[in-house]
């Protein structure tokens, strides 16, 4: 009997220890957490220093990584409240302060941002504090090169100032900080012999430096805006391309630039910057991580926040064109134009399904206004040419496809034309055949990519 | 009085005499040098040479010859022309035989450019004629290349600097210490003292044992490389270097990579392991035998699961199969410095044809020489040297990618995957080739896969190039990263 009882209990202890997992601690989620974020596995990262942070609600390690995560995935209100709490627990940490800063400019505090950042540079030692106050120029090109946190914080300060509106507060403090040197033509480099081989990146830095340094290089400035904008960054697109239209020569040699503004910039109306924070991170989560509801989730933030932002409907109708679902594809893009009519990007994506569609009409009414708005559009042209020739427009079609092979040879975009001027050759030779002109993807123009 | 101080001032009648007195005077001087010793005769032209009269002074037409030919053969060598500057030292040679100058610039550079029998005879000559330190570690370190062990070693006994030179030495090294640590330290004052003052003391200490130590430890290196290892013990026993430390294992060497890996494994061989790291940069670095030597002995020790595993994998990859001769290995480095600090790929191919010569069976020459065509955009004539590669030297995982590269060149696209994929197989945790896999799959349309490919480089290395270029073209830049668009990048 005795036996018996023991072989129960141990059993039972057996049993009771194989349910009982030991939980996980919250410096094990906290490291987890780490690794996936630096694995690029967003999501993981984002659950596991929830679960860390919940764990350790006292603990400002796991509510850093907490907000920082949520911040990244643009769960912006889950990252003010982890932030709120890790600054109660340690409110001289700079680097709360940063995240607070950043999270600020995110959502379009711009003061509260430079606050946050000022906090930091008050709590640097002394030393460096009197040498960041005082010294010239020549000694904080020194100062910055051996201090990479001073450094990053003086370029987020001109970041800010400039999405502020304030330009000249900006190049000041570009001056101030060596950032930018005297006499060096930052606009000349950036156009150099070397430009087509350096990265779009290093493209984008030298154009940056440009428009500090250079006030009257209008084609520079105008680059470093149309790079913003297809970046998505909406509101310094538009001050920038607002600010390079300042400059240049005749008001007919500016017409570019204002159907620019109207087709990309949305007139020049503003757009929340929240509303815009939001949609750069949606658009990431959905095309990098693959997180449809997530990015979902953002988007209809987005389109509360600010209705008549016309990107959110252009990136819903991806998602379910993605889905496999055209209808509501058409319908987002529709609603898209209803909160802009002049959007370039979302005429042409309309044009393009319904194309697919082999719905001719209204592809071509879409795409002939596409068009209109920004006439280098050489894939635009060449579908409305097959939506054109669909229809038996033959003359038409001819035209069009002539000005978008001739468009593209002279942006060096030839080959992806080829198999349409090839077309064109023998329907000019023997008429029109049984097949449909090709109408290929073209590498877009700059500024007007990436959405 | 004007004419005592002055010649300019005399009649042409009483300049006659002056010039003559100074016409005999030279000759006198010359003469008298002519007859002197080598080295005295070296000084003495020197000392002529200063005020410009050593070109018409019998004796010492030569050597100022020489001297010219130096100085010229060292402005090549400032404007990284080696081989002009090795003609320049051969010429001052030729004026000046017995120049232990221009044999030890001559010496110098020809070993640069792997001429080592010229660059053997020039070290020998300056030796003979001056003792210097320079020429002794010269021509030891040279024999030691070689694989003349014994040579090395009696020359390297005897080879020792200035105690003035090692001074400045650590002087110098101290001095780079204090500014590095200033840099990091200078918002906080007392951290200046606190911190970087001892660190400057005991860099200081470092390179004055180092430098003290430079010849000994080639020859060290040589008797370890020979498998003359109780003799290399005994070596270091005699040059003090055991007493330097308790534990070669930690902390602080004076001493480079290799000596310190061997010191550690011939002090404490039950603790080997600890030269892994060692072994791994020797290999890396194409020090075939001291790699080998540090890495066998590492792995006879218990070893960290995943560094044992490095060090199978560098044994096996990372190393010949078979035993490289000395000369082969060093002309291969020889080359490997004309390409990476001398960035002369004519003259590293000349060499790497000489390592051919002495071991045909080493794949790692026809690899840089098929890299080479590749760099040039040769790709057709890039894929014979690959292949020969490949041929001797299955194994060889460098020469396996770079040929995949060259196949995609070439537009043979499924042979490249299948190259990447055996690559792959050995090295799962690539990301580059993970990130160049994917970029062959797109470029042949199959997107799912080459998206598949750069998500596990970017996981193995968050921060692979391509694989990051590839998704930022694909969906324009993650502005996640940051809250601007500049800090986001």
């Amino acid at each position: 009997m005795r036996a018996l009882t023991l072989v129960v209990m141990l059993a039972l202890v057996l049993g009771g220890a194989r349910d009982v997992e030991p939980a996980e601690s919250p410096a094990v989620l906290l490291e987890r957490a780490h690794q996936a974020y630096r694995q690029g596995r967003f999501p993981d990262a984002l659950d596991a220093a929830r679960r860390a942070a919940q764990g350790a609600p006292r603990s400002r390690d796991a509510l850093l990584a907490r907000g920082t995560m949520a911040e990244f995935m643009g769960e912006f209100d889950e990252a003010a409240r982890a932030y709120g709490d890790a600054i109660a627990l340690a409110p001289n940490d700079p680097a709360l302060h940063y995240a607070l800063a950043s999270l600020a400019v995110r959502l379009g505090d711009y003061d509260r941002a430079l606050r946050e950042l000022d906090t930091i540079f008050k709590s640097q030692p002394w030393p460096a504090q009197l040498l960041f106050r005082y010294a010239p120029a020549s000694v904080q090109k020194r100062l910055m090169a051996t201090n990479r946190v001073l450094a990053q914080l003086v370029q987020l300060q001109v970041d800010i100032l400039m999405e502020k509106g304030d330009l000249g507060a900006a190049r000041q403090t570009a001056w101030r900080y060596a950032i930018v040197e005297p006499g060096r033509d930052y606009c000349g480099e950036s156009k150099g012999p070397d430009a087509s081989r350096v990265s779009r990146d290093e493209r984008f830095t030298r154009l940056r430096l440009a428009t500090l340094a250079q006030p009257t290089a209008g084609d520079c400035i105008w680059w470093y805006g149309q790079y913003l904008t297809d970046d998505g960054y909406m509101r310094l697109g538009r001050l920038i391309v607002t600010e390079a239209l300042k400059h240049g020569d005749s008001e007919e040699r500016k017409q570019p630039g204002y159907r620019y503004v109207r087709s990309r910039l949305a007139g020049g109306s503003e757009v929340p910057k929240r509303a815009e924070s939001l949609f750069l991170a949606a658009r990431q989560r959905y095309l990098r991580d693959g997180d449809v509801d997530g990015a979902e989730r953002l988007l209809d933030e987005a389109l509360r926040v600010a209705p008549s932002f016309v990107r959110p409907y252009t990136m819903k109708a991806r998602i379910a064109q993605d889905a496999g679902n055209p209808d509501a594809a058409l319908q987002w893009l529709r609603r898209g134009l209803e909160a802009d009519p002049d959007s370039w990007r979302t005429l042409h994506n309309l044009g393009r399904s319904l194309l697919e569609l082999e719905r001719w009409e209204e592809s071509e009414r879409a795409l002939v206004k596409a068009v209109q708005l920004f006439p280098e559009d050489m894939e635009g042209r060449l579908r409305l040419a097959r939506a054109l020739y669909a229809q038996g427009k033959f003359d038409r079609y001819a035209a069009e496809t002539r000005n978008a092979i001739q468009i593209a040879r002279g942006w060096s975009r030839g080959s992806a034309v080829a198999g349409a001027a090839t077309f064109l050759e023998k329907f000019d030779r023997w008429g029109p055949g049984a097949a449909p002109p090709p109408a290929p993807d073209v590498e877009p123009l700059l500024g007007y990519g990436q959405d | 009085m004007g004419q005592a101080v002055s010649i300019y001032g005399l009649s042409r009648r009483g300049r006659a005499p002056l010039f003559i007195g100074i016409a005999i005077l030279i000759v006198g001087v010359g003469l008298f040098a002519v007859s002197l010793a080598p080295t005295l005769r070296g000084a003495a032209c020197g000392v002529l040479g200063r005020v410009g009269i050593d070109r018409v002074t019998p004796g010492c037409a030569a050597a100022a010859r020489a001297r010219l030919a130096i100085a010229a053969g060292q402005a090549a060598v400032v404007r990284n022309s080696h081989r002009a500057a090795l003609a320049h030292f051969r010429a001052a040679v030729a004026a000046a035989p017995d120049s232990a100058d221009a044999q030890l610039a001559r010496g110098e550079t020809a070993e640069i450019l792997g001429e080592y029998g010229e660059a053997r005879a020039a070290y020998g000559r300056a030796r003979a004629l001056s003792g210097s330190f320079e020429a002794t570690l010269g021509e030891g370190e040279l024999a030691a290349r070689i694989g003349d062990v014994e040579t090395a070693v009696r020359l390297l006994a005897t080879a020792t600097p200035p105690r003035r030179r090692s001074a400045t030495f650590a002087f110098f090294g101290g001095a780079a210490t204090m500014i590095s640590c200033a840099a990091d330290q200078w918002p906080d004052p007392s951290a200046l003292w606190r911190e970087c003052v001892p660190a400057t003391r005991r860099a200081g200490h470092r390179f004055f044992i180092a430098s003290r130590n430079a010849a000994a430890q080639i020859a060290f290196r040589s008797l370890v490389e020979d498998g003359q290892r109780e003799r290399a013990l005994a070596y270091a026993r005699d040059h003090g270097w055991l007493a330097l430390s308790s534990d070669w294992c930690g902390g602080e060497s004076a001493f480079d990579f290799e000596t310190t890996g061997a010191l550690a494994v011939l002090a404490h061989p039950d603790r080997a392991g600890c030269a892994a790291e060692h072994g791994i940069r020797a290999a890396d670095l194409g020090r075939v035998r001291m790699a080998r030597f540090l890495l066998q002995h590492a792995l006879a020790t218990p070893l960290d699961p995943s560094i044992r595993a490095r060090v199978e994998h560098t044994l096996r990859y990372g190393l010949p199969e078979h035993d490289v001769p000395k000369l082969a290995e060093s002309l291969y480095r020889t080359a490997s410095r004309l390409d990476w600090v001398y960035r002369q790929p004519t003259e590293e191919i000349g060499v790497c044809h000489k390592v051919i010569a002495a071991d045909p069976r080493l794949s790692w020459p026809y690899h840089v020489i098929g890299r080479d065509h590749m760099l040039r955009g040769d790709h057709r004539g890039a894929l014979p040297w690959l292949e020969k590669a490949l041929e001797v030297g299955p194994r060889d995982l460098k020469a396996l990618y770079n040929y995949a590269v060259t196949l995609e060149w070439l537009d043979r696209r499924e042979e490249a995957i299948a190259a990447y994929q055996k690559v792959l197989a050995v090295e799962p945790d690539n990301a580059k080739v993970h990130a160049s896999l994917g970029m062959a799959f797109d470029r042949l349309g199959r997107h799912d896969q080459a998206r598949q490919q750069m998500e596990l480089a970017l996981q193995l290395d968050p921060r692979q190039r391509e694989a990051r270029d590839y998704f930022n073209h694909q969906f324009g830049r993650d502005a996640r990263g940051g809250p601007t668009a500049f800090t986001a990048r």
